[in-house]
């Protein structure tokens, strides 16, 4: 594949103003895309050869930190789904919707924030379309912005207990964060003598991000394997963070139905979902907290995301570069 | 004396690889051919559709394909998922680690559902004729069929159903020595999965030398990308279940009566088998200023006492990397293979230790489900030595006032009056400081016993918090854990790599967590 024309919108999302996007995110590039990288490209700006390995790099939605410092799966569950902001950091979000204490759906998104300002500064009136369809209907333009007509991220109705999502609000889960993470990562690095190969020393020894997410070790490593064969590595496109099916073998249903059917995706589609709602189907009778995982009613929607699966997928381009590992930082 | 392991079948004599043998470890002297009429019984899919059929696959990946050519479209075991481990896959690739064996293995599961995977195999190499470990689900009769290839002319054994780990005959041998209650074994069952490619630890194409054939397998190539991640929740889990509701279910058939409780207050009082657990840290990421997350089932039944029966849950336990350090230097902590390599420190993720057993959770919680223990007894029970999550002595000898037979009748039984009688009674004519005598006293605070054991267990976190801060009281812990690994080492054969567990200098030497925090040896 020659160079890409353009970078499309995430999940190739209907989009008048596509260019406008392409343009922000060569931006992007431009600030990850350095000397320093050599083993780092934009796809705009340097052949895909045909061929070219596209390895899909998942993880868990659940955040990676919480489970490894709250002991009791309640309580972990319970905190995540109280607080978006603090806790929900692997790339995906979710809130939930109840009936009494039952849940009635969980609804997940991978949306980057930067796709929504992109939207909001071309064209307003589809955003709050979008919102008073996906969140609310009482939503106002009025309500998404700043006194200067900024988009505001963590706006009311993104961040509204309960109720449903826009996109991402955790500041450390955006497409620019994810492009650097993956840039950062071409560089090989070399401890005492030793090449820095597991996850977490890669992380902690070249500043990739938080060692005991989930998200950052794994596309670090990703990308760093690449580059230590040589490779060269980007992103393929359309450019963005997706919902991989949930891992549904096991959940047992009043019915017997798999739940599998009860992922219902909301934008996107295939492989590049970017939100999806978990919920039973009306003519079913039973509500989602009817739902038994290894024998526990499904209280929280962190049971749901412990089994909900978040992927990128890097582009690994054959070459020949020589190694010059950087000791760590 | 006869090989009663699960080594047996490794060393019979050749027989004909186109017939189903039946080597019932326990039972059969050797193996012996199945009838046609013994064949059709069988209810599992590779029964039905490969070996009632005339197929004896070969390898590994016959199986799988064979299984998939001869079911229709859109059925789930027209999928397989695959995934790899290893206790030595996480090694750095290099000169240092050239020869050594990484013990590296698929795991191949068939269909999906509800309850999980009907077939699942384990091989080596997914192209070599022989060395096959299969389960599959019988849909006749419950349970999980055993099978086994052996040689190169892959000869096929029927080694025993699910139930057959809780008949005496065949009860700890064969297959049985190593799945205890029938259920899927998968050790390594919690985040982060040490030795299984997972997100938390990704297994890399450089494991395998540059010739090995299995490195360009589509097994490998196409292994499930979350992993451990995946086959904990969507096949170990449910299959474990799917096998207790079975078990559990049988009882309900058979009028109530359960002829051999034993079976199930084993699977409580005693260590049948083990989980593995380590903390989130990796050994090479280490940092003295890190806080190691220490799993919590070290410390305590966190999963019977407090998701079960909703008792206090445990806090963070957590001790500094600094003095985590210290203590591997202390005791000499490495790896080694047996064969020459050894490696200082500890495994992949730091601090391994083991936990009560997921199938003997579930089978705690269909036993107060279906109304063989109360919660009050059970708490009680559970509540007798709490500090020693595993190999409890103390809880052990309460076995000896089981009754030999429960009823149970609209969910409910005289089971739980008659046994904890029989203790108090023990208890009353005992003297002071039996584990009897200690039931007594968590018995006797009563129905409302939530407040008071809740009260015994916060006093107990904070004994542990404290030792943890301190060089001395971390120190004992990381004895202990050694000790209980030494004990699962050399009493259980799942414990059957060299690479799978720490070596560390510390003299083999009784040990048991006290009330106070404190760690008692000798």
């Amino acid at each position: 594949m020659p160079k890409l024309d353009s970078f499309s919108t995430p999940a190739k999302l209907p989009d008048p103003n596509a260019a406008d996007w392409s343009a922000r995110v060569e931006r992007l590039f431009a600030k990850s895309v350095r000397a320093d990288r050599p083993q780092f490209y934009d796809p705009t700006k340097s052949n895909t050869p045909p061929g070219s390995e596209r390895p899909i790099v998942s993880w868990v939605a659940f955040p990676a930190a919480l489970r490894a410092s709250v002991p009791s799966p309640h309580q972990r569950w319970k905190l995540a789904d109280e607080d978006r902001l603090s806790f929900q950091d692997e790339y995906c979000e979710w809130t939930v919707a109840r009936s009494g204490a039952k849940i009635t759906k969980v609804t997940f998104t991978t949306e980057v924030p930067e796709y929504w300002e992109h939207l909001f500064e071309t064209a307003p009136d589809q955003v709050v379309a979008l919102y008073q369809e996906l969140v609310d209907p009482r939503v106002k333009q009025a309500d998404l912005q700043d006194s200067e007509g900024n988009y505001q991220r963590q706006n009311r109705w993104n961040n509204i207990k309960p109720g449903r999502l826009a996109h991402l609000i955790q500041p450390a889960s955006t497409l620019s964060a994810a492009v650097e993470l993956v840039a950062a990562a071409t560089v090989a690095r070399v401890k005492n003598g030793v090449p820095v190969t597991n996850q977490q020393e890669l992380v902690r020894c070249a500043q990739l991000g938080n060692p005991l997410r989930n998200s950052d070790p794994q596309i670090s490593a990703a990308a760093n394997a690449a580059a230590r064969a040589g490779d060269e590595v980007s992103l393929a496109d359309p450019l963005g963070l997706y919902l991989g099916r949930p891992l549904t073998s096991g959940i047992r249903t009043p019915d017997n139905a798999d739940a599998a059917e009860f992922w219902k995706i909301e934008r996107g589609h295939g492989e590049h979902v970017v939100r999806a709602r978990f919920e039973v189907p009306a003519n079913r009778g039973y509500l989602v907290g009817d739902i038994e995982i290894d024998g526990r009613p499904v209280e929280f929607g962190g049971q749901i995301a412990d089994r909900v699966q978040v992927t990128v997928k890097p582009i690994v381009k054959s070459a020949h570069h020589a190694l010059e590992p950087k000791p760590c930082k | 004396m006869p090989d009663e392991s699960c080594r047996a079948f490794d060393s019979i004599t050749p027989i004909d690889p186109g017939v189903l043998q039946r080597f019932l470890v326990g039972v059969d002297a050797g193996p012996r051919q199945m009838s046609a009429a013994e064949v059709d019984a069988l209810g599992d899919p590779f029964a039905r559709l490969l070996i009632a059929q005339g197929t004896f696959p070969r390898s590994a990946e016959a199986v799988v394909e064979s299984i998939k050519a001869a079911v229709g479209a859109g059925t789930p075991l027209k999928r397989h998922s695959s995934f790899i481990l290893g206790e030595g896959s996480q090694l750095s690739v290099g000169p240092k680690t050239a020869g050594v064996d990484r013990s590296l293995r698929f795991v191949v599961t068939i269909g999906s559902g509800p309850d999980g995977p009907d077939i699942f195999l384990s091989a080596f190499d997914p192209k070599q004729p022989g060395g096959i470990e299969l389960m599959a689900w019988d849909r006749n009769e419950g349970g999980f069929n055993f099978y086994r290839s052996t040689g190169p002319k892959a000869i096929w054994m029927f080694a025993g159903n699910s139930r057959d780990a809780l008949r005496d005959a065949t009860r700890g041998k064969g297959p049985f020595e190593s799945h205890r209650s029938g259920a899927l074994l998968m050790k390594e069952l919690k985040s982060p999965w040490i030795n299984w490619h997972s997100p938390d630890a990704g297994i890399a194409a450089n494991v395998f030398a540059a010739h090995d054939r299995r490195r360009t397998h589509e097994w490998f190539k196409d292994k499930e990308p979350t992993g451990g991640l995946s086959f904990e929740a969507e096949a170990a889990r449910p299959a474990i279940s799917r096998w207790a509701d079975a078990r559990f279910s049988r009882f309900e058939s058979d009028g109530g009566n359960i002829n051999r409780p034993t079976m199930i207050i084993e699977q409580i009082l005693t260590t049948p088998t083990v989980n593995i657990a380590t903390t989130h840290v990796e050994s090479g990421a280490l940092q003295p200023t890190d806080l190691l997350d220490l799993p919590t089932g070290f410390f305590i039944d966190a999963e019977g006492l407090s998701e079960t029966l909703g008792l206090e849950a445990p806090p963070f336990f957590t001790v500094s990397g600094a003095i985590y350090a210290k203590s591997l230097e202390k005791f000499d902590s490495h790896l080694s293979d047996g064969t020459g390599f050894r490696q200082k420190g500890d495994t992949h993720f730091c601090f391994l230790a083991l936990e009560r057993a997921f199938e003997d959770q579930v089978v705690l919680r269909k036993a107060i489900t279906i109304g063989l223990l109360t919660r009050r007894l059970a708490a009680c029970l559970l509540m007798v030595d709490p500090w020693n999550p595993i190999f409890s002595g103390r809880r052990r000898a309460l076995l000896a006032h089981l009754p030999a037979t429960a009823l149970i009748a609209n969910a409910k039984s005289s089971f739980s009056d008659e046994f904890s009688t029989a203790i108090l009674d023990a208890a009353a004519a005992g003297p002071t400081g039996t584990p009897e005598a200690e039931f007594a006293e968590r018995w006797a605070v009563g129905t409302n016993f939530s407040r008071h054991f809740n009260s015994l267990l916060k006093d107990y976190y904070r004994a542990v918090k404290a030792q943890l801060r301190r060089q001395a009281g971390f120190d004992s812990y990381f004895r202990l854990a050694a000790e209980r690994r030494r004990r699962f080492a050399s009493t259980m054969p799942i414990a059957e790599f060299s690479l799978l567990l720490p070596v560390t200098d510390i003299a083999a030497k009784t040990r048991s967590m006290q009330s106070d925090g404190t760690v008692r040896e000798g």
